[in-house]
């Protein structure tokens, strides 16, 4: 929290209300409005006892009738004014609200489809989807329920005080006096209260951490018996956490009817003052009894200013989780763009990557020191053991992640210096575990671009034998897949995420097999499906199972990160090296699978 | 609302019978203060006009203490600023009494549901995801601490409030009273009336944003294949979209809400209107005094607030109602089975008398007729391929999972007819993923301690440190700098997956169990520390039940007997040297990992 620069307001960082507050630049007329609303409201609300004050003095006094209508709708009228002014007032707070929440929710989107890959593998999705959703709500209490409620809050009581002041100098005075009072009451209650908040917030989330924990490890407890010591040790956090909590209830209990004490002190005094005042006709009926009406409603907002400062300081958090999110550095790109015709000449040069850090000394590299070419058109398998680096060779040349030594080229240019968008479009990916977003097939297989006529999907889906399935299900095309539609095999999938790419029709294959077992049937059209695939397309296979490396171009054995052997594969059984072995093993693995 | 809306809160508050009673006490004192201050004002101002007019006579009120009217106003002031002090300790009682009533009950609650849950049988946990149960624990419990400590006593107030200030301003003039009455109907009426657009407002607000979130996790979850198709601008654009809805449908509920404020605010208002023009030609003609006309006032702002509050109550009970009932459905499900029988030595013979399993849902059996013995002592090995069965056949006999047919005996006892304690105390568990705690590694291997009940205090740290030294775990701790005190997790040290698996092995170990079972337990485990592992552990295996599960047929080859599991049935047993001869799957397997083990050689 500790920043340099920031300046800290009793728990208030400025420089982050700063720029919370930037977010409703785009709505200033908005803003203003509200604000003229809260204004003009406020004087029009408070004008109902300055009536009374005529009412009495002018009619009720001298009993005169004359004019009393005339008052009396001139009341009626400042009420339908309040009406149309809160009515304005609380919609354009709420839209203020919701508009300024959609721009933070569409910045945080925007922003996380710009990180790297690296961000994500390191980050929970319950943590991003948090930020998402309850710190984005903590925002929006944040505005409406906080900063606006508490300009109100200030502008009630200051037009109050503008009133007693126009009645009588000297009962101004006197509530001005009360101000610094109930200052002194809330910064007392911020100041016993805000440690023992905290300390309870504190208690409350690793009670809250170690409750998930046990849940998670349920079966750890109860193998183990510890039901009892566990129960116990929830029950003594509980107890921490009521115990904080009480202290804080405790000074709250104190300090909010204190508000409602000094409003009776005041009033008594009102009364004592004011009849004294009429008695020596130093002051009317109307404006004793006006007074006696303002009086009341001026502790309420400064009451509930102690609460909104709250509000503010708890949402500060929110923000403050929010902005780290949005300030974290997006994924690097370059700046070449694809040509019209992309070649996909594919070229590793002295390759060196690891996930952890390059620098260290001991560094555990994933790839140590990879060179291949793959010319365009051609075709690539590489294989190798459990571990041996295979899937970094296709997140590399996606530019998932970056290569720490050596050149990766794509058409001769570096994958550093591809506009990383762009470079992607041109490499048709089809991943172990094929991903189904929510959706009809057709729109899995089109990923959501329109351009793409249906003939185009359909004519895809056929090309890649996916359509047999795919008119088997009873809405075809239109049928929703996914979390909430119907569940598709592995091979099913496999042969979606075919179509997917033919429709895309990119110049590089790159392809993880999927290790998953498929039937007979499905095996086939898959391999038929492949081999229309990688016609004319550069590809690089991920073979784990070695039945499609017959149709490659050549094979490339790498273990523990290196490139052991190459060759076709008679070659490379001939050689009776790594790749014979594999073979064998395969062999032996289908026979007692 | 109902005819008793606590009912359901009544076992929850029954502890605290006193601090509510108390707590109500002081709120019907501090409704009278409040409602007494208006009267005294009354009395005051009328005293100070000389204006009393017809109809004051109700009230008692007469301070004759003084004879002059200075006196007597400031002797009327005096009580109303002696009522304001009285007002705050009353007030404060009050809601001390509330608030920590509710803090209480939160307490208790919580701890029930703590308490239940970690006696619930672990089928209750799969059927469950984590989320809810915590959501449980926090958001519904926090929604009945809020409605006890506000909602109780708002409601209380308002309808105190209500009928109160009604039957003051009636005395005062009731004719009056209803006049300016008059116009409330229509605010309850109108409240009614905008609950239900609001409520489905309100609900396709809900709907819309569950619709946004899936939409994140899709994207989040599915970033590399976003990413690989280069679809950010389309998911940027879908989200658009959605976001675009969420915002367009909280502004009908906006248009429809923000209504309801100003509404009630202009219906009250209307009231201070036929007050001011009724009343106002009452105090002209004489039939109404200043005092009363200032006391009817302020009787009629205090009466519009409870019926503005009205809806919201209404509101948060329902909601309380809601979160406890989710709360009393999971303090409801049967705890579990905690066995029969009285505690004795646990021998160590395992019987499987026709054992099959379901889960619970699925069609085909995981276990299907499954009938093995093992003698006191001896060990067993089971392998087969992922998802053939193994780990539900070991969970069976710590009785984490009930077999759907068939019996589990050990020593010859069904299972379930002996004391879950002592049968689970006999067991050392290493479970497949091994989780461990966020606490120091020395708590995490004295769990094992726990429900066993000779362990004794002193002999702990040796313990501790026998255990570690066995699951080869000790020279790793030399490593860290805290040792045995190290925190393990995001606080701590991250441990690596083996360093897990042997800390989850000395937990096991340190229990000194009857029966060991390894389930899959030294998978991540290099092969030299495990061989390692094994060497330590057969002193201790020699004389106790072992069950090994294991992929690397390398752990298993020196096991009494080894049953190959296929399909939920045992398809070969025998020993390594009867099973490598005849051929089947387990030899299959057997020259795989010879191959494999030479590849990673090479």
């Amino acid at each position: 929290m500790a920043h340099e620069e920031s300046t800290d307001l009793g728990g208030l960082d400025l420089r982050i209300l700063g720029r919370l507050l930037g977010y409703l630049r785009p709505y200033a007329p908005w803003v203003t409005l509200t604000l003229l609303f809260i204004f003009v409201g406020s004087l029009a609300r408070q004008a109902g006892p300055l009536l009374t004050a005529f009412a009495v003095d002018d009619h009720f006094r001298p009993g005169i009738v004359d004019g009393f209508g005339t008052l009396v709708l001139v009341y009626l009228g400042l009420l339908i004014l309040q009406f149309a002014l809160g009515y304005g007032e609380t919609w354009a707070t709420n839209m203020v609200g919701q508009w300024a929440m959609r721009d933070v929710r569409m910045e945080m989107f925007k922003h996380l489809q710009r990180l790297p890959l690296r961000f994500f593998d390191r980050t929970p999705v319950g943590r991003l989807m948090a930020r998402n959703t309850s710190d984005v709500d903590a925002l929006n209490e944040l505005f409406t329920d906080g900063l606006v409620a508490l300009v109100s809050d200030v502008v009630t009581v200051a037009t109050i005080l503008g009133m007693i002041f126009y009645l009588d100098v000297r009962m101004g005075i006197l509530t001005t006096l009360c101000l610094p009072v109930s200052f002194v009451a809330t910064v007392w209650l911020q100041r016993v209260t805000y440690g023992a908040y905290r300390e309870a917030r504190t208690r409350f989330a690793s009670f809250a951490a170690s409750l998930q924990e046990a849940i998670s490890g349920m079966e750890v407890v109860q193998l183990f018996g510890s039901e009892e010591r566990r129960s116990r040790s929830f029950a003594d956090s509980n107890d921490h956490y009521l115990e904080a909590r009480l202290l804080a209830s405790r000074y709250h209990s104190a300090y909010f009817p204190s508000m409602e004490m000094w409003g009776g002190l005041l009033l008594a005094l009102t009364l004592w003052y004011g009849t004294g005042q009429i008695t020596h006709e130093q002051m009317t009926w109307g404006v004793l009894v006006a007074m006696l009406q303002y009086v009341p409603r001026f502790f309420m907002p400064l009451r509930d200013i102690a609460e909104r400062y709250a509000t503010v300081q708890t949402a500060m958090a929110s923000s403050e989780r929010i902005f780290e999110l949005v300030d974290t550095e997006t994924e690097a790109t370059g700046t070449h763009r694809a040509p019209q015709q992309v070649q996909g000449r594919i070229e590793f040069r002295h390759v060196w990557f690891t996930y952890g850090d390059d620098r260290s000394d001991d560094a555990e590299w994933i790839l140590r020191d990879v060179s291949f070419t793959i010319e365009p058109g051609q075709s690539l398998a590489v294989v190798g053991a459990t571990g041996a680096g295979k899937s970094t060779v296709v997140s590399l040349l996606c530019r998932f992640y970056e290569v720490q030594r050596g050149n990766l080229l794509v058409d001769g240019v570096d994958v550093k210096d591809w506009d990383a968008r762009d470079l992607r479009r041109r490499i048709g990916l089809v991943q172990q575990d094929v991903f189904l977003f929510a959706g009809t097939v057709g729109d899995n297989i089109s990923l959501g671009d329109r351009d793409l006529s249906r003939q185009r999907i359909e004519a895809a889906a056929r090309n890649t034998n996916a359509d047999r399935f795919i008119r088997r299900l009873p809405q075809t095309y239109d049928q929703p897949v996914g979390e909430r539609g119907v569940s598709l095999s592995s091979g099913q999938r496999q042969l979606l995420s075919f179509a997917r790419v033919l429709a895309a029709d990119p110049e590089i294959l790159v392809l993880d097999e999927a290790t998953a077992n498929v039937d007979t049937e499905t095996e086939m059209w898959i391999q038929e499906a492949l081999g229309r695939l990688m016609r004319e397309r550069t590809s690089l296979v991920i073979a784990h199972r070695l039945s499609t490396v017959s149709t490659v171009d050549a094979i490339l054995v790498l273990h523990h990160g290196e490139v052991r052997e190459m060759g076709t594969h008679d070659e490379l059984l001939d050689q009776r090296g790594l790749y014979y072995r594999l073979h064998q093993l395969q062999y032996a693995g289908d026979r007692s699978a | 609302m109902q005819a008793n809306p606590f009912r359901p809160f009544r076992s929850w508050l029954l502890p605290y019978r006193r601090e509510v009673t108390l707590g109500l006490l002081l709120l019907f004192i501090a409704q009278g203060i409040i409602t007494v201050l208006p009267l005294l004002l009354m009395q005051a101002i009328d005293t100070a006009t000389g204006s009393a007019a017809e109809g004051d006579d109700v009230l008692m009120f007469r301070l004759a203490l003084a004879a002059d009217a200075a006196n007597l106003i400031a002797g009327y002031s005096g009580i109303i600023a002696g009522l304001a002090i009285v007002g705050w300790a009353v007030n404060f009682g009050m809601r001390w009494y509330f608030t920590s009533v509710s803090r209480y009950v939160e307490a208790d609650i919580r701890r029930a549901y703590v308490e239940h849950l970690v006696h619930l049988p672990l089928r209750f946990f799969q059927e469950r995801r984590v989320g809810d149960l915590m959501s449980r624990a926090i958001n519904d419990v926090e929604a009945i601490q809020r409605f006890l400590h506000h909602a109780f006593r708002m409601t209380l107030t308002g309808i105190l409030t209500f009928f109160l200030s009604l039957t003051l301003m009636c005395m005062i003039d009731w004719k009056l009273a209803l006049l300016a009455l008059a116009p409330m109907p229509v605010m309850v009426l109108a409240t009614n009336a905008v609950a239900g657009p609001v409520r489905r407002g309100y609900r396709r607000v809900q709907e819309q944003f569950a619709t946004m979130s899936s939409r994140i996790q899709e994207n989040l979850t599915g970033m590399r294949v976003v990413k690989a198709n280069a679809l950010e601008q389309r998911q940027i654009d879908g989200f658009e979209e959605l976001n675009d809805e969420y915002v367009e449908r909280n502004r009908v509920l906006v248009v429809v809400r923000s209504l309801f404020y100003p509404f009630a605010g202009l219906l009250s208002g209307v009231s201070m209107v036929v007050l001011l023009w009724l009343g106002g030609l009452r105090v002209i003609d004489g039939t109404l005094s200043v005092g009363a006309f200032v006391a009817f006032n302020a009787y009629l702002i205090r009466m519009s607030r409870p019926l503005m509050l009205l809806g919201r109550m209404v509101d948060e009970f329902q909601r309380a109602i809601a979160s406890l009932s989710r709360i009393e459905t999971i303090l409801k499900y049967p705890a579990e089975n905690r066995g029969t029988g009285t505690n004795r030595r646990i021998g160590g013979e395992i019987e499987l008398r026709d054992v099959s399993f379901t889960y619970p849902g699925d069609d085909t059996p995981v276990l299907d007729h499954i009938s093995i013995t093992v003698p006191a002592g001896s060990t067993l090995a089971i392998v087969g391929r992922v998802g053939s069965g193994k780990s539900t056949l070991a969970r069976l006999l710590p009785r984490l999972l009930e077999p759907t047919s068939g019996e589990v005996l050990v020593d010859g006892t069904p299972v379930d007819q002996m004391p879950l304690a002592a049968l689970r105390g006999a067991i050392g568990y290493v479970p497949q993923d091994s989780f461990l705690f966020s606490e120091t590694i020395r708590e995490n291997l004295v769990i094992g301690l726990d429900g066993i009940a000779c362990a004794t205090p002193s002999g702990n740290g040796q313990a501790v440190e026998w255990a570690a030294g066995i699951s080869q775990l000790a020279g790793d701790l030399d490593g860290f700098p805290a040792g045995y005190e190290t925190f393990v997790g995001e606080r701590g040290v991250t441990l690596s997956g083996g360093q897990k698996q042997r800390a989850a092995l000395a937990r096991a170990v340190i229990r000194s169990p009857r029966i060991l079972v390894l389930d899959d337990a030294l998978a991540s485990v290099d092969t030299d520390t495990e061989e390692r592992i094994l060497e330590g552990l057969r002193g201790i295996m020699k004389s106790r039940t072992t069950i090994i599960i294991a992929h690397r047929l390398s752990t298993v080859r020196d096991a009494d007997r080894i049953i190959v599991l296929d399909d939920g049935r045992v398809a070969e047993s025998g020993t390594h040297e009867q099973l490598v001869e005849l051929a089947g799957l387990y030899a299959d397997m057997y020259r795989r990992q010879n191959l494999a083990r030479e590849l990673t050689e090479l």
